[in-house]
């Protein structure tokens, strides 16, 4: 043992943001999750991300660990993700040691345990035959699978195929120029025009396999065979090969597992229970290659049931004792009015949703899941909906990256529509709006529209690309349109946001009744006045003389009409309120929430009402 | 006092790699604080080959050389290129009988050459001065080309957790040791190496013998191996050989390739590398990956010599724009040839890359910077365990 240290290692948390949707730097997913990877990280956690595995890497920042590993995300309209090649590093983390770093700095724990625990050694015993050398860099741990043996030789075939084909080429090159200096010029350029002509139909005509420009594909698609037959799950079809093994050789895990693929099934979302199976693979890898454990914490701030399915899955079968606490936040609402139980027995969909939530346990076995809302109002439909305890998490956000702007200028007053530009989001409201304040407003230079135009995918939002061929007609100097290519920058949308004057929310009421807004958060944070929908979350969050409300299109008019003709009087209250937001919605006021957690058990299930 | 220090990949004199100028830097600094480290290498060698290395360090308090194949559990490790495997491999070597008796020897400064000999320290003394010379963020280099994120993400967590059990860790990239330092590594110190302008300095055209137009200098290593075909690919082959230049190749890197081309010269491990610089008109690093510094652009500088490399030969080497010849090799092959060329017929040319080069290299990596640098770091770790500044009294005296 190495027990060299005099003073005992200092044990530092992991804080896990997990967030199987991010990609890119589209929505709040990017914003939220630095913002709390820094408060992490300034309060003495160690933080690492988890994302999707198409995630974009150059977006982040170097001093943070990130785990692009999942390959299923919120939407599930796209297929899953070809999981990451993660060969050589132990992915399971039911055979562990789980030997704690700390225990082998103060050496009660041997290195070799921990290093056994990282990666994925082969046992003392056996001796491998196709073990990598230094030559080709590759790890070790190759099988003498049939498919190897063929991916193998075809490689090598095709580096002797690439070398005749040099030779080849060679070969044209020197009968080009013998053509150019020997034949008449006349007679070349008839050639070389004859040549261009018909190169095209040659190449239809000429195998792929002799065609230098797919080789790179095809040495991917050979080296993913290679890989594949390390006997990881990497590779394209994980779901059926997991359909055909055992589900867990846990019973009771097997058991639970049994129970969520029967009742999914019969519900007719046997597709919620595949990605969930995808999510409880990538979630396992995490917590083996992230070196997760028990006294760490696993941030899911945008879950679904399929999560809470794969997490139940994973705590039941690792034990109380190593799983880390998982705590999972649901952001989407669930009911359009009020909520009550007329309102689910009447909704198929949500019959549906509480039936799957019941594949919950009540008792959670583990005692390591807690389940949160970010509203107060999204809480009481979902413990009325599931009968589970929900706790309330604060908003994280970086309000400090929005420019202060001072009251006292002059030229109009900006207005700003942030965010993706989606019909419940009431972008379509935003031509008609501009059209309605042309005359009053717009001509006499009081205001001007600065709008993010970031479209969303058009077969669900019908409303919004009609609408953003109108807004391209105004004038430039009255609107203009900010992130037509694409997703913004953080440093771009933040200083779109410093422009605001007033911040506007057309949202639809129904979809943002018990729903937060990241928008709504970031202009209260930086004391802007805002235009939200009336009897929401949003609404409520209104400091009084703050922002206005709207119930239709023409209170919306009149409500941002009545912010600009005072706005002096609605700005100083905005700036008022923005301290006291800030007391509670911060990246820090969160972490110290999941901090918090390890002094209180987790709460039981509500009783039946 | 007494300093164990280690060194995995064989003997280290004479000179046939970056690691090799490091740890020869390193016996070097020790030799002139009047220190006589006990040496360990690990790997294979001829008797010639030991009896030369021991020659060259009699100065030290003795040499042990571990044989991998001497335990199965360490040749079996050792022998794949895969970062939990060489940690094994040295997990497996603190067990065998007579090293760990090497090993847990008293010492007051245990000096470890790469993250993946952290092992080793199980059979140390307890309280011994540790200190790791990571050279590269090796764990990096064992991951083939384009590995996934998450992977390479694991590696780095691994490597930067054994970072903790030492008390200083060495690093020889400015941009790597402030990026150990972003992810909590708190005990990492920058620690550019300290290099001698050598006498090979210009020299070409008052050198006897076999004369060449360009060099390379490599190990087995892969990106090495890699970067010389590419080179030989796009380059060489098809847009300098036919202007009648001749390229030599040194080092193991030669095992790995098989140009069987007449102007093309594989001299393969050289005992006097100052010799083949000096019949040399100008060095060619042509590496497309790798991590920590490029000890071998720096060399090629120390000897004077104008360097013709990529952005990935310039790592660590900053603001070196008007002293290295830097070009983007895949993109431009015909442009790298021109300037090879270039160089190769101007020697006014070659003299001016030359005199900049080394200004340089005295600059920035000079040997007596390094010995400041180096007393900085192990100062306190000496002065804690002596009670004195025994660095300082040795440099006074």
């Amino acid at each position: 043992m190495l027990g060299n240290r005099v003073t005992e290692p200092a044990v530092k948390r992991k804080l896990v943001i997990l967030n199987n949707g991010l990609k890119d730097h589209r929505g709040h997913y990017f914003e939220t999750s630095i913002s709390l990877a820094e408060a992490a990280r300034a309060n003495g956690w160690t933080p690492i991300l988890a994302t999707h595995a198409t995630c974009r890497m150059d977006m982040l920042p170097p001093w943070l660990s990130v785990f692009p590993l999942f390959t299923t995300d919120h939407w599930m309209v796209e297929p899953p993700a070809a999981a990451p090649d993660v060969a050589g590093a132990v992915t399971s983390p039911y055979d562990r040691a789980f030997t704690s770093f700390e225990d082998v700095q103060a050496g009660r724990a041997a290195l070799i345990t921990w290093i056994a625990d990282r990666f994925d050694l082969p046992p003392v015993e056996v001796h491998s035959t196709s073990e990598a050398t230094l030559d080709d860099g590759h790890s070790a741990g190759l099988s003498n699978g049939w498919r190897h043996r063929i991916a193998h030789g075809a490689c090598g075939g095709l580096h002797q195929l690439r070398r005749a084909i040099r030779v080849a080429q060679r070969v044209a090159w020197c009968g080009e120029r013998v053509q150019f200096y020997l034949v008449p010029p006349y007679v070349d350029l008839l050639l070389r025009r004859f040549a261009s002509v018909m190169t095209t139909p040659l190449l239809l005509t000429i195998p792929r396999i002799l065609q230098p420009r797919f080789y790179p594909r095809l040495e991917e698609r050979l080296t993913e065979v290679l890989t594949r037959d390390r006997g990881d799950t990497n590779g394209s079809r994980p779901v059926e090969k997991r359909a055909r093994e055992e589900l867990s050789p846990d019973p009771a895990t097997r058991q639970l597992m049994t129970a969520a693929r029967q009742r999914l099934t019969e519900l007719g979302i046997r597709k919620e229970f595949d990605h969930a199976q995808l999510f409880l693979r990538d979630l396992e890898r995490l917590t083996a290659m992230a070196d997760i454990g028990p006294r760490d914490h696993v941030l899911l701030g945008t879950a679904h049931f399929r999560e809470l399915l794969a997490v139940d899955w994973f705590t039941s079968r690792l034990g109380r004792e190593r799983s880390p606490s998982f705590h999972l936040e649901f952001r989407h609402p669930l009911f359009c009015g009020d909520p009550s139980e007329e309102a689910v027995e009447a909704s198929e969909s949500l019959r549906l949703q509480r039936g799957v939530f019941q594949l919950h346990p009540a008792a959670d076995r583990s005692q390591r899941i807690r389940l949160y809302t970010d509203t107060e109002e999204l809480r009481a439909e979902y413990e009325l909906l599931t009968k589970q305890n929900f706790g309330v998490f604060p908003i994280p956000f970086r309000a400090e990256l929005i420019s202060s702007r001072s009251t006292a200028q002059s030229g109009p007053l900006t207005l700003v529509f942030l965010g993706d530009a989606r019909d419940e989001k009431g972008f379509h409201w935003l031509p008609d709006l501009i059209e309605r304040m042309t005359a009053d407003y717009l001509q006499p230079r009081r205001v001007r529209f600065l709008l993010q135009a970031t479209l969303g995918t058009p077969a669900y939002n019908p409303l919004s690309g009609p609408a953003m061929t109108r807004l391209k007609q105004f004038p430039l100097s009255q609107v203009e349109l900010v992130g037509e290519k694409g997703p913004l920058s953080p440093e771009k949308y933040y200083e779109l946001a410093s422009k605001a004057d007033i911040v506007l929310l057309p949202y639809e009421r129904n979809r943002y009744r018990a729903a937060s807004s990241g928008t709504l958060a970031e202009a209260i944070a930086a004391g802007r006045p805002a235009v939200v929908p009336a009897d929401s979350w949003m609404s409520s969050q209104l400091a009084p003389g703050a922002g206005a409300t709207f119930q239709d299109f023409e209170s919306f008019v009149s409500a941002v009409c009545h912010v600009v003709d005072h706005y002096a009087r609605y700005r100083s209250a905005a700036e008022t309120h923005r301290r006291e937001w800030l007391k509670r919605h911060s990246p820090a006021a969160l972490v110290a929430a999941i901090g918090a957690t390890e002094l209180e058990p987790v709460p039981a299930a509500l009783s039946a009402a | 006092m007494h300093i164990t220090y280690y060194y995995p990949w064989g003997f280290f004199h004479p000179i046939r790699s970056g690691a090799a100028v490091v740890a020869d830097r390193h016996l070097s600094y020790f030799r002139a604080r009047g220190y006589r480290p006990r040496v360990i290498v690990l790997g294979n060698g001829t008797a010639e080959a030991q009896a030369a290395f021991e020659d060259h360090y009699s100065w030290v308090e003795d040499v042990h050389v571990f044989p991998p194949e001497r335990s199965a559990a360490v040749q079996r490790n050792y022998e794949v290129w895969d970062f939990g495997r060489f940690l094994a491999a040295h997990a497996a070597i603190a067990e065998v009988p007579e090293f760990r008796d090497v090993l847990s020897r008293p010492t007051d400064l245990v000096f470890l050459n790469y993250a993946f000999s952290a092992p080793l320290l199980e059979a140390v003394p307890r309280g011994a001065s540790r200190v790791l010379e990571s050279l590269d963020i090796i764990s990096r280099q064992f991951l083939r080309q384009r590995p996934s994120a998450a992977l390479l993400e694991h590696h780095l967590g691994v490597e930067f957790a054994l970072y903790q059990m030492f008390d200083a860790v060495l690093m020889i990239n400015e941009e790597e040791a402030a990026f150990a330092e972003q992810r909590g590594v708190t005990n990492s110190h920058y620690m550019p190496r300290g290099m001698d302008v050598s006498d090979a300095l210009g020299g070409y055209e008052h050198a006897s013998g076999v004369q060449y137009d360009l060099v390379f200098v490599g190990s087995n290593h892969g990106p090495n191996v890699e970067g010389a075909r590419r080179f030989y690919e796009q380059v060489f082959a098809p847009r300098l050989r036919s202007r009648g230049m001749r390229w030599a190749i040194v080092g193991s890197v030669c095992e790995q390739l098989d140009f069987r081309d007449p102007a093309v010269t594989m001299l393969g491990q050289v005992e006097d590398l100052d010799d083949v610089y000096r019949r040399t008109k100008v060095v060619i690093v042509p590496l497309f990956s790798g991590t920590g510094t490029s000890i071998k652009t720096l060399e090629a500088m120390a000897h004077g010599k104008p360097v013709v490399t990529t952005p990935c030969g310039v790592r660590g080497i900053p603001n070196c724009e008007e002293q290295v010849v830097t070009f983007d090799f895949d993109g431009a092959p015909s442009l790298v040839a021109e300037a090879i060329a270039e160089l190769c017929q101007s020697r006014v040319l070659r003299e001016s890359y030359a005199q900049k080069s080394t200004a340089y290299v005295l600059k920035h990596f000079g040997p007596l910077g390094y010995g400041q640098r180096m007393d900085e770091v192990l100062e306190p770790l000496v002065s804690s365990r002596t009670g004195s500044t025994s660095l300082s009294v040795v440099r006074a005296a």
